[in-house]
């Protein structure tokens, strides 16, 4: 604790580089960036500039701004996390995809965990109509094939209401 | 004749330029879908939704990529394996006999097939049996194991003490204390409203 103040006083913090796998480059406090547990392994064997080839300028952005805002995480402001994550998780299944990808490739358990919620929320309780759209799925199945596939379980498919809804 | 043809046709087939699938830089994929996900992580979502969500995406198409079949995948144990108890789809399993110092216990997700073997504490040698229990404790969020041991000392009755195992944190055993009334690995246990039910 004193020693984290002492060097926030002096501005001495240790600052590492990301450059995303379009050559940009984002300069970000040590304190913020090993939330990534695979960037934490890499300060660990002494990097402080770390190449991610497999995240774009627009995805690695976004990661940044969940991990700065997730930096901040405290007692008191619980609420204003819980908002933020609600609206970090809106968009489109394409920008999710990316997000999700980076997430279990760069190990941020707390993003994995959010993202992957949220995908699932996105399928639950949704029509299989809903969830192609949703998912960019084009059906494969012939009519009389589908009608099969859903007989041999027809319990899921029984009772209750599926949400038609594209969100 | 026909060999002739039939080496023709296959060198045909690598005359046909290979063409790169990998986007070139700076192009994003448009047309990603939920199955262009690698498996690691369409299980992690997966397994988040109720099991009749997971049956219905059958219907979605044809390669919706989580084999869904309705055998269940035990971890391959062999003859010698017994139910423990199950909890929220999860299943514990006892391979051995519990009286038996080589016995090893499983946690396993039999719809995903995924297991893992829990590190035992040492067998002691007055261990004389010990009685197991799985649940999952709705005041922490977390899944426990519970071993039951009897211990025997000569001249002494039996002493039965309790240890408590939580899945994912470490692999320490909190001994908790001594129980007044030990069960017994015969006794039928259930599962119910956040307490693990042992019936004589």
């Amino acid at each position: 604790m004193a020693s984290s103040s002492s060097s926030s006083k002096t501005g001495l913090k240790k600052m590492l580089t990301l450059k995303s796998s379009d050559g940009d480059e984002f300069e970000l406090e040590e304190s913020i960036v090993i939330q990534c547990q695979t960037i934490k392994h890499m300060v660990e064997d002494g990097f402080s500039l770390i190449p991610l080839q497999n995240v774009d300028t627009k995805t690695l952005t976004k990661i940044i701004e969940y991990m700065k805002k997730h930096a901040e995480k405290t007692e008191s402001n619980k609420e204003e996390i819980k908002n933020f994550n609600k609206e970090f998780v809106k968009g489109s299944f394409d920008d999710q995809f990316e997000l999700v990808s980076a997430a279990n490739y760069l190990h941020i358990n707390g993003l994995m965990d959010l993202l992957c919620q949220s995908i699932a929320d996105r399928i639950n309780n949704k029509s299989v109509r809903a969830v192609r759209e949703i998912f960019n799925i084009s059906n494969d199945y012939t009519p009389d094939e589908e009608e099969k596939v859903r007989d041999e379980h027809k319990w899921a498919h029984e009772g209750g209401e599926f949400d038609e809804s594209l969100d | 004749m026909g060999a002739k043809n039939s080496k023709r046709k296959c060198s045909k087939l690598f005359d046909v330029p290979i063409l790169s699938f990998k986007p070139s830089k700076g192009i994003r994929i448009s047309d990603v879908t939920i199955m262009d996900l690698p498996r690691v992580i369409m299980v992690e979502i997966l397994s988040r939704l109720p099991i009749k969500s997971i049956f219905c995406c059958k219907t979605v198409c044809k390669l919706w990529p989580i084999e869904l079949s309705p055998k269940f995948h035990l971890p391959p144990l062999g003859w010698n394996m017994f139910l423990i108890s199950s909890c929220n789809g999860f299943i514990c399993l006892l391979n051995g006999k519990p009286y038996d110092e080589n016995h090893s216990v499983y946690i396993n997700n039999p719809f995903f097939g995924q297991y893992f073997k829990l590190k035992l504490p040492e067998w002691e040698k007055n261990v004389s049996r010990v009685t197991y229990g799985f649940c999952f404790s709705e005041a922490s969020g977390q899944y426990k194991l519970l071993r039951l041991v009897a211990r025997k000392f000569e001249g002494c009755p039996e002493v039965s003490e309790l240890e408590v195992y939580t899945v994912g944190v470490d692999e320490k055993w909190r001994n908790v204390r001594e129980v007044p009334c030990p069960v017994w690995h015969r006794f039928d246990k259930v599962y119910v409203s956040g307490a693990l039910h042992w019936m004589d």
